[in-house]
This record gives structure tokens, C-alpha cells and sequence, in this order.
């Protein structure tokens, strides 16, 4: 990864091609263009771009499909794009492996940030990191501590689970059950109150305002995201 | 059939061990066993002068025939002639025929034949016996005859009920209207004994007669009170018994507000007495099956429908969502990378954003037009008629047409004058930009789309003709629905483009007309015939 990153963008609208081209390489990233599934298929595997923004519906292979034949050989971090705004579909890719979805009509300051939040290198191992930061928290691995600004903050050690989990994808989007099979185990991932519950006492002891919650923000009917600062 | 056999000997055992006339009491209590079979019309009815004339004759048959014998056969013999002719009476007539004919047999055979002869008088106890043989052979043979005849009787009649009620069935079956299901209740109700049958509906407080069998059977007060209770209980209105006052009708309120269906037992009801009432519960209930039938099947039906609207509505919905939001994803994004990354865009690249954002705004623009217009034609267009040139709201359209898209050419024939119609010139350059747009969307930007427009003598002919790739003979027909796009196309649209046009031009009382290929082989024409003035169609 020297230099720019690359960035496939396979989409079969011409005109999003076309402002994501423009935009993308004014960001300092190299543009590859794919309006097919094949297409992109054939990209991935002669040109190894950096990261892969995936419109779901496409002429000929559904994303969904791209993105179950891609993740069986890649690892490359997929943004979904789609003008599907069901949750369902979102909840699919992110379960097939995508890292990250960015509902039509976007803003390019809200793609931008996920393409930096899933190109951003992979938090030190949050296994050998002793400390992680979200906002203003510090969360001390070792010492199962949290602390804004030298202030220790009580949590369960469920709660604690959560939030080192959230902290460890700052700016990506976490499934229900992505989490719950993480904190409570596969046998839980249909309990999506649990969490509910869980997120709930996490925001009364982390978040300033826990109504309007900024550490931890809520994506409707998916899951949940942990975000970096602004 | 065994134990009806048996019951059938013991009543019969019972009569002859209280012959020779058993009381009408001890008849009855005989009869217990046969409580379900019609009350008897045969053997306690009255006998009729008929039957009497026939025993009479009979009887007088036998004394005729019985002086011929005399002298040749030995006098008491004579009595079984006369027996013949009791049973003959009685199986022929019954029971009190039977035994009428006994008395007469024996008077006859006492008077002319039995010393002294010419008087009544009884001096031997052999002509009490011979009397005796006579009155219980007359009236065994007349109660058995008569019950056969009565069970025969029954028989039929409940063949009849049966035949009648299998066709009911058979008509129910094949009815799907509740209207239909109602009048078949209806003539079966009044066909079981002659009767007559009405079907009331409630209009709001009013009830009115639906049908009524005979035809035009009006209803008396107490009538319809009986009826407004019946359905006002949702139950069931007994007609009062004969000679009461009240209603002559029974009533009975259909489930589900289908109104009131009412009968009368008719002439032919005294034959069949016991049989009738059954035959109609059966009728009644087996009808309101069948209505109940309907209704469910009626009832999926519609669910069926809706369940096909709600899913060609989500189809649509998420249709609509995809060409709503991907211009709007491209303005959007453009704006805002134009907003946020600014200087860091080239002037080349921040030209083209700009170009992009313009064209995706005008081809929203389009779609949220085409919406709009089909709205305005599905509620029914206001049509604004006025005198206008064709030629000229033609070549209004060209023109838009060129400047929405500025790489392709369109040719524009039209005369200078004769061109004028009747119609709405907004609605007509609508329909005919759609055409157009379809005709350009379609083709390459090297090729020629032309629009000609000519006078004719009942009107105008506009045709629309590219050189496209020409539309598959398979989707043809299907163009001017709405949503429909073509398999192979990959340009974008609602699918709603030409069904407007079509819908505009309609409404003028105009047609129109897709040829693809055209008559040169290539390309897709659309003929449009406008007449000189449009009468709105509706």
C-alpha cells in the first residue's frame, strides 16, 4: 500500500461512476471502474485493489453474490452502496463479509469517512494494544479500567466487553449479531434486547448526553457504531 | 330395514288379534313404530265416493257372479267370492273402503244368498262367521293396502324430496354469485310443495322485497314485522299456526347482512306434511353453506388480489426508489464533493461534476414529471380543448427534445398550414416528447430520429420514427404498459413514458400505433391519428 490507495468501485450507473471518479481521485485515492459482477471479480483478482465500494444491484450478478465469491479468496475491505435502503439487505452483506455500507443518496463527506475508517490500519491488535481510545475515553485493556480524562468510569464487565469491542472498529459498523455472538456467544444472536439493554447502561455511564449519544451511535434496524471524534 | 320389518309384523299381529275393527286408539298406538313415516293421509282419510262406486261394483260383481254359481257349487263356497271382491276392494281403496265393502259383501251375501233368503235375518252361527271373515279379511287387507300404499306413497314423495334436493345441490355447486345462490334457495323453497318464497334485503331501515316467488307475492303487515324480527334477532321467525293470526310466512335472516329469506308451505304441503319442513331445513341450511362458501371464496379472492397489489406495489415502490435516488445520489454527491473537497478538484473535473449534477437534476425533473402526469391521467385528465396547430405543438416538442439532448439529431417535416385541431396543446406536446425521449433513450447518437407531421382529411398523422435497434416482436404488444422496459435495455426510466403518451393521446381521441421494424427494416415507428376535433374519450 504504498502510496495512493486504490479503490474499486464497481457500479453500473454511469453518472455515480462519474462523481465518484472525480471526487475519489480529489481525495487521493486511484480510481478502477467495474459495472458488472464479473467485471469486478476479474479487477479483484488481477488488480488487488485497497478497497471495494459494491453497488448491490448490478446488471448481471446480485452484490451480495459478488461480495460471497470475493470474501471466499479476499479480505479486502467492501463497502456496500446500494439505493436499497432495507435493512435487510444491509444486515445480509455486512453478515457476508462486507465492512461497511453507505445508503443512496450519500453525502461524499460520509463515504469518505468510511473508506478512512475501513482503510485505517487495524487498531495495533487490540490483543497487544494496553490502551484504547474512544473521544475522550481511555480504555485500559489490562487493568479492565475506564477513564475520561483521569476520571474512572464503572462498568459491568459485560459492558466493558462492549466497549472495548465497539472501540476496536471505530467508525465501522457492528451487526446485532455480529456483537451478540461476540459478548454472549452464537446461542444469542437473536437476542437483540440483551443488547438493546446493554447499550443502553453503557451510554448512561459514557456518553455526556447519553440521549444524544456520540460515542456510540445507533444504525436503525443494523447495529451500532462506535465513532472516532468530530 | 329388518327391525322396521319386524315392528312392521307386530302391529300387523296386533291387528289381528283385535280384529275385526281395532279402536283408532289401539290403530295409533300400533302405529308408534311408524311415527316417522307420513301421517297417514291414506287410511284415515275419509273414503271418497269413487272408491265407494268401486266397491259397489265390485261387490255387486261378485253376487252376479255368485247367483250365476248357484246350484253349482255348494252355497258356502259363494263366500269366497265375495272375500275376492273385499280384497280386491281393499287393496284397490284402503281401509275404509275395505271395510265398507266387508259390510256390503256380507249384507249382499246375507240377503240373497243365506236362508231365509230376502231378509237380513242371521240364524246360523256359520253366517256370523262368514261375516266375521269377511269384516277382518276387509279390514286387514284394507290396512295393509293402505299402508303399503302410503309407504309407496312416502316412498316416492321422499324420492321426489331427495331428487329435488340432490338438484339443489347440483344447481348450489355450480352458482358463485350470492345473488344467484339466493334465488336458487328461493325456487327450490317454494318448488317443495307449490309454496311461495321471498327474499328480503335491508335498506338501511327499510326492508324491501329482492325477489319473490310467484313473482310479485306481496307481503301483509304481519308479514313483515315477522320478517323485521327475524332479522333484527338474526334468528329464525316461525309462521303462526294455521287459522292464528300472524305471519303465513316463516323468515330467516342470511348471515352476513344478505338480507332475509322468507317461505309459505303451499297447496301440495298436506300431502307431504312431514316431509316438507325437513326438506326446507335442509334447503335453508345446505343454501347458507353455499353463501358461506361464497363469501370465503370471495373473501380469498380478495385477499389474493391484495396480496397481488401490495407486492406489484412494492415491485413499483423500490422501482421508484432506485430511479428517484440514483440521480439524487449523483447531485447529491456531486454537490457535496464539489462543497468539501474544492480545491482539491481539478477545473476540468469539477466542470464535469457540474455537468453531471445538471443532467441528473433535469432527468429527475422528468421522472417527477412523468409521476404527475400519471396521476393527472389516472384522476381523469382536465382536458383544456382549444384550437392549436399539430405542426406547431410538434415542433415545440422537437425543440425541448434537442435541447435535452444535445448530441442527437431530430429532423422535423411538417406543413405550413392545415394542421389545426381540436385538443389540449400542453397535454399533446407532453405526449409527444415522451415519444421522442423513448425514440432517443433507444437509439445511438449517430442515428436520425425523425418527426413528421401531415393533414389528412379526418385529421392529423404525427409519426416518430428512429433508427434503433428496433423493438422484439415478443415485447411489442407490452410498450405502452406501465412499468413495462424492455428486456435488453440497459437505459434507465419508469417505464411510465410511453404509457402517458398513449393515455394523452387517448383522451384526445386520438390513437396510436407502434411498427418496429418499419417498412424500411429497420427501426421503430410510432403513427399517431389525431382527429380534427378530439372528442374526449372517456
Amino acid at each position: 500500500m504504498n502510496g495512493r490507495p486504490t479503490i474499486l468501485v464497481v457500479d453500473d450507473e454511469p453518472q455515480i461512476q462519474r462523481f465518484l471518479r472525480h471526487s475519489l481521485e480529489a481525495s487521493g485515492y486511484d480510481i478502477l471502474l467495474a459495472d458488472s459482477g464479473a467485471a469486478a471479480l476479474r479487477m479483484i483478482a488481477g488488480k488487488m485493489p485497497d478497497l471495494i465500494i459494491l453497488d448491490l444491484g448490478l446488471p448481471d450478478l446480485d452484490g451480495k453474490a459478488v461480495l460471497g465469491q470475493l470474501r471466499q479468496t479476499s479480505e479486502v475491505p467492501v463497502i456496500v452502496l446500494s439505493a436499497r435502503d432495507e435493512e435487510a439487505e444491509k444486515i445480509a452483506s455486512l453478515d457476508l463479509g462486507a465492512n461497511d455500507f453507505v445508503a443512496k443518496p450519500f453525502g461524499i463527506g460520509e463515504l469518505l469517512a468510511r473508506i478512512r475508517a475501513c482503510l485505517r490500519p487495524r487498531q495495533p491488535g487490540a490483543s497487544s494494544a494496553e490502551t484504547l481510545h474512544l473521544g475522550d475515553l481511555a480504555i485500559h485493556l489490562a487493568a479492565h479500567r475506564v477513564e475520561r480524562t483521569g476520571a474512572l468510569i464503572r462498568l459491568t464487565p459485560k459492558e466493558f466487553d462492549l466497549l472495548v469491542l465497539l472501540s476496536g472498529h471505530v467508525g465501522r459498523v457492528l451487526t446485532h449479531r455480529q456483537i451478540l455472538t461476540k459478548i454472549w456467544g452464537p446461542a444469542h444472536v437473536g437476542d437483540v434486547a440483551y443488547l438493546r439493554v446493554l447499550i443502553g447502561q453503557l451510554r448512561q455511564k459514557i456518553e455526556i448526553n447519553p440521549s444524544e449519544p456520540r460515542l456510540i451511535v445507533t444504525e436503525p434496524g443494523v447495529g451500532y457504531r462506535a465513532t472516532a471524534d468530530t | 330395514m329388518g327391525l322396521w320389518g319386524l315392528q312392521h309384523k307386530d302391529s300387523i299381529k296386533t291387528m289381528d288379534s283385535r280384529a275385526p275393527v281395532p279402536k283408532k286408539s289401539s290403530m295409533t298406538d300400533g302405529l308408534d313404530p311408524f311415527s316417522g313415516l307420513p301421517e297417514a293421509s291414506g287410511w284415515r282419510a275419509t273414503p271418497r265416493a269413487g272408491s265407494l262406486m268401486v266397491a259397489i261394483g265390485v261387490v255387486g260383481l261378485a253376487a252376479v257372479l255368485a247367483h250365476l254359481l248357484r246350484g253349482i257349487v255348494p252355497a258356502p263356497s259363494l263366500t269366497l267370492l265375495f272375500l275376492v271382491a273385499v280384497l280386491v276392494v281393499s287393496v284397490s281403496t284402503g281401509f275404509w273402503t275395505g271395510i265398507a265393502s266387508s259390510l256390503l259383501a256380507f249384507l249382499v251375501y246375507n240377503f240373497f244368498f243365506v236362508e231365509p233368503l230376502h231378509t237380513f235375518r242371521v240364524a246360523e252361527l256359520e253366517d256370523v262367521l262368514a261375516l266375521a271373515v269377511l269384516l277382518a279379511a276387509g279390514a286387514t287387507t284394507g290396512f295393509l293396502a293402505g299402508r303399503m300404499r302410503e309407504e309407496a306413497d312416502g316412498a316416492k314423495a321422499r324420492a321426489r324430496m331427495l331428487g329435488q334436493l340432490a338438484g339443489f345441490t347440483a344447481e348450489l355447486a355450480v352458482e358463485r354469485a350470492p345473488a344467484a345462490i339466493i334465488a336458487v334457495i328461493m325456487r327450490h323453497l317454494a318448488q317443495v310443495d307449490g309454496g311461495s318464497a321471498v327474499h328480503l334485503t335491508v335498506d338501511g331501515e327499510h326492508l324491501g322485497i329482492d325477489q319473490a316467488i310467484p313473482p310479485d307475492t306481496p307481503l301483509d303487515w304481519p308479514e313483515l314485522q315477522a320478517a323485521e324480527r327475524a332479522f333484527r334477532r338474526g334468528t329464525k321467525e316461525s309462521r303462526t299456526a294455521p287459522g292464528w293470526a300472524g305471519s303465513t310466512y316463516t323468515f330467516l335472516a342470511l348471515d352476513h347482512g344478505m338480507g332475509i329469506i322468507g317461505y309459505r308451505p303451499g297447496a301440495m304441503s298436506q300431502r307431504l306434511e312431514g316431509l316438507a319442513e325437513p326438506l326446507r331445513k335442509t334447503i335453508l341450511q345446505q343454501g347458507q353453506v353455499a353463501l358461506e362458501r361464497v363469501r370465503f371464496a370471495e373473501d380469498v379472492a380478495e385477499a389474493k388480489a391484495k396480496a397481488e397489489r401490495e407486492a406489484l406495489r412494492a415491485a413499483l415502490l423500490s422501482s421508484f426508489s432506485h430511479d428517484l435516488k440514483t440521480p439524487l445520489a449523483t447531485i447529491l454527491g456531486g454537490v457535496t464533493s464539489l462543497r468539501q473537497l474544492g480545491d482539491a478538484l481539478g477545473p476540468e473535473a469539477r466542470a464535469d461534476l457540474l455537468l453531471a449534477i445538471e443532467e441528473e437534476a433535469e432527468r429527475l425533473s422528468r421522472y417527477v414529471g412523468n409521476l404527475l402526469h400519471m396521476t393527472r391521467l389516472k384522476a381523469g385528465l382536465d382536458l383544456r380543448l382549444d384550437w392549436i396547430d399539430a405542426g406547431d405543438v410538434a415542433h415545440g416538442a422537437v425543440m425541448r427534445a434537442r435541447h435535452s439532448f444535445p448530441g442527437h439529431a431530430i429532423a422535423f417535416h411538417a406543413p405550413a398550414s392545415g394542421t389545426l385541431i381540436h385538443a389540449d396543446a400542453v397535454l399533446l406536446e407532453q405526449a409527444l416528447f415522451n415519444l421522442i425521449d423513448n425514440a432517443l433513450k433507444f437509439s445511438p447518437a449517430t442515428s436520425e430520429t425523425t418527426v413528421s407531421v401531415q393533414a389528412e382529411a379526418s385529421g392529423v398523422r404525427i409519426t416518430v420514427s428512429d433508427d434503433g435497434p428496433g423493438i422484439p416482436e415478443s415485447e411489442l404488444q407490452h410498450i405502452f404498459e406501465p412499468f413495462f422496459r424492455g428486456a435488453q435495455t440497459n437505459a434507465s426510466g419508469t417505464g411510465l413514458g410511453l404509457t402517458i403518451a398513449r393515455g394523452i393521446l387517448q383522451a384526445l381521441g386520438g390513437t396510436i400505433e407502434a411498427e418496429s421494424p418499419r417498412a424500411s427494416g429497420s427501426g421503430t415507428a410510432m403513427h399517431i391519428l389525431l382527429p380534427l376535433t378530439g372528442s374526449p374519450a372517456s
